[in-house]
């Protein structure tokens, strides 16, 4: 039953990577349009309706691991302390930028704001990175401050692969072009982060952990030719595999550490009763929600933020 | 001030700020779902302007308590992972329920319902309302059945250096749970009833042509908000009641209290075990801003009849004035439950220093400084944006409008 809550965790993770990754990657596309209102715009909309149901991923993922994983958890907290109110305080602002952005008409409170997103949603990454790096090596080790710019990266070119996906005209051709220059950055950073992983491990190189971390540069090399053909679907996905393998090949190194951390068997059958049942029809729900998003922005797309 | 210090400080100031919110959320959901099901019901346009108007200041003040709540689900991990170890599974487990069941659902379902409108069908996109505001109230039990465990520990037993449990329903049905949720939930609707009635009064003393608009609201507001008024009471007496045979240490007074004293510190050591004096001063204060309610409330009530009240200058002024006293209660109410618990985390188990992260004070004063600031923009720039949607009124709405509509240009 660990193994069953491992893999939950593990994914709960990998989805916030997947889905608050494009969220952060488009707040930092924010700062290359400076000056384009229109575009900035077109940006914070076209995220607009996945927001609030991306950012619950990361905030389930630290329920659950406390209940599941509670001595691996209070670990891995105190010892990245730092880290993780970076990454709190990353957050925060983030997320200030975005409700606050559109709430008065005044041009320079808007950019303020949007400037304040794409600063937040910056530290949020690095905070994530380093959170991930730190939890197999240490605190502001080579492979944290390596995983740190992956994770950076990675969700940049998330971000724009998801622009490319949700809009159109001008943007769209921006956003592509520029996924397309960040694609063999982050090519390299991963194979880098790879090839790096069993030095960084203490526990030597579990082979679980190769999936993910070749998955990730094969991805991304799939999104990039995707975005040189226009199939933004497809490089949309490929970005997606590419941010959820980060956090799950982390975890795969680190599983033993997490095992030896995990609750008493009582206290994991129990939660297994009351919470596993709900988990697809939070799957369902999400689903819902894309399926209503799931076409381009256009001039009849609902806006709020 | 050492870790230990700081570490309560920070939990204080920003579970505060964070309840100001959530107490909004809670007692709005189901008033905007009430006015939304007119609309859909009966079709009339005037239901669909005041869901939309009470709507935008309901996803405001809602992201807020999410921006303001991210902190708290971490700060249990960064600061008590002495709780989190010892009671992970008493008091873990209907946290981390909350996130799934109220928090994921509400917050999935409140993007759909904000994103939905013109999008879902009407009475698909009244359901998803629903379901945001039974999300939040499954929010306030779970989290009240993990602070109630904290008041009162039942259904568990020593396994080793930890707690386990014995009795699940036990920890669900906990009184001490159960009575705070009985008196939170209406505490909430006085604060979005007084508050909506508040609205309405300052828009009738400013004068408005938007009278149909604002009668209802003041109607609905002060109409619940008084009925609430009486639930608060009584379960908040029975409350009380409970702590005094409970938690005699809570109210500092009485006999009983110091003997439960001396043997707290007969069996733990030496320590002040009782609560500071102006706990019960605190719980009169409360009680009395209660009854004033009961007792003026019932006059703008009375001349609701024919529209009366939006006359009465000097009434509909104390309705404005009298906004922020429901919230400042609520926040005092938590203040006298979590102070009053001291020096305990689980009462007469786990002292709080026991609970408190091995981190130096260095890092807990860094956080502290970082998140206070960081709360200190968030409350002060959040309302003045809610008041700044309240005073542009009915008029501009922003619920449903789509990209195409031109983004209101402002002036520099």
């Amino acid at each position: 039953m660990e193994l069953v809550w491992l893999t939950v965790v593990g994914l709960l993770l990998a989805g916030w990577y997947a889905l608050d990754g494009f969220a952060l990657g488009a707040g930092m596309f924010l700062v290359v349009l400076c000056g384009d209102v229109r575009s900035r715009r077109q940006v914070v909309a076209a995220v607009g309706p996945f927001f609030l149901a991306n950012e619950v991923w990361l905030i389930a993922f630290a329920g659950v691991l406390a209940v599941t994983f509670p001595d691996a958890e209070a670990g891995l907290f105190t010892a990245l302390y730092p880290v993780i109110v970076l990454m709190v305080a990353g957050w925060i602002v983030r997320d200030l930028g975005m409700w606050f952005r559109a709430r008065r008409p005044e041009p320079g409170w808007r950019q303020g704001w949007e400037t304040a997103q794409a600063g937040g949603s910056v530290l949020f990454a690095v905070g994530a990175g380093l959170f991930v790096g730190g939890a197999v090596q240490s605190v502001l080790s080579p492979y944290a401050v390596l995983s740190a710019l992956t994770t950076v990266a990675v969700f940049g070119l998330h971000g724009a692969a998801f622009l490319a996906l949700r809009t159109t005209g001008e943007l769209r051709e921006r956003a592509r072009r520029t996924g397309r220059r960040l694609a063999p950055a982050v090519l390299a950073l991963l194979v880098v982060l790879a090839a790096a992983a069993p030095l960084a491990s203490a526990t030597g190189l579990a082979p679980l952990a190769l999936v993910p971390a070749f998955a990730a540069p094969l991805a991304v090399a799939a999104a990039w030719w995707a975005l040189r053909r226009g199939h933004d679907g497809v490089a949309f996905a490929g970005t997606a595999v590419a941010s959820a393998c980060l956090p799950l090949a982390a975890g795969a190194l680190m599983a033993g550490r997490l095992l030896d951390g995990a609750a008493g068997e009582s206290t994991i059958d129990r939660f297994t009763t009351m919470a596993l049942p709900i988990l697809p029809f939070l799957l369902a729900a999400q689903a819902v929600l894309w399926w209503v998003h799931r076409h381009r922005l256009s001039d009849r797309s609902v806006t709020f933020f | 001030m050492d870790a230990l210090d700081l570490a309560r400080l920070q939990f204080g100031i920003t579970t505060s700020l964070h309840f100001l919110f959530v107490a909004l959320t809670l007692g709005l959901a189901p008033l905007i779902a009430f006015l939304q099901t007119l609309w859909v019901v009966r079709g009339n346009p005037l239901h669909e302007r005041l869901t939309k108007f009470w709507g935008q200041v309901y996803v405001v003040n809602y992201g807020l308590g999410i921006v303001s709540g991210l902190l708290l689900e971490f700060q249990f991990a960064l600061n008590w992972s002495g709780l989190t170890h010892f009671a992970g599974e008493l008091f873990g487990a209907p946290m981390a329920l909350e996130t799934l069941y109220a928090f994921f659902v509400e917050s999935t379902f409140l993007g759909l319902w904000i994103f939905g409108w013109g999008r879902l069908p009407k009475v698909a996109h009244l359901l998803t309302f629903y379901v945001v505001t039974l999300a939040a109230l499954g929010s306030a039990y779970l989290i009240v059945v993990a602070n109630g465990f904290l008041q009162n520990p039942v259904g568990y037993e020593r396994a080793g250096d930890a707690l386990r449990v014995i009795d699940a329903g036990a920890v669900f049905a906990n009184p001490a749970a159960l009575l705070a949720v009985g008196h939170i939930l209406p505490a909430a609707l006085m604060v979005a009833g007084f508050l909506m009635a508040g609205v309405s009064a300052w828009y009738f003393r400013r004068g408005t042509n938007e009278v149909a608009f604002f009668r209802l609201s003041l109607r609905l507001g002060l109409t619940v908000g008084y009925a609430a008024t009486f639930l608060t009471i009584g379960f908040g007496e029975a409350s009380v009641l409970w702590v005094v045979r409970n938690q005699p240490t809570k109210l500092a007074g009485g006999a009983e209290a110091l003997r439960v004293a001396e043997r707290m510190a007969a069996e733990h050591g030496p320590g002040d075990y009782l609560a500071p004096a102006w706990a019960p001063i605190a719980l009169t204060v409360m009680l009395s801003v209660a009854y004033l309610y009961v007792l003026f409330a019932l006059v703008p009530l009375v001349l609701l009849g024919g529209g009366r009240i939006e006359r009465r200058r000097f009434l509909l002024g104390v309705g404005v004035w009298t906004i922020p006293l429901p919230f400042l209660t609520v926040i005092l109410g938590w203040i006298v439950r979590e102070i009053g618990r001291q020096p305990w985390v689980i009462y007469d188990v786990l002292p709080t220093s026991e609970a408190v992260s091995d981190v130096g004070a260095t890092s807990m004063l860094a956080s502290l400084v970082i998140f206070t600031t960081l709360y200190a923009a968030l409350v002060v720039v959040g309302y003045l944006l809610i008041a700044g949607i309240v005073r542009k009124g009915p008029r501009s709405l922003v619920l449903g409008a789509v990209l195409g509509d031109a983004e209101p240009a402002g002036r520099r």
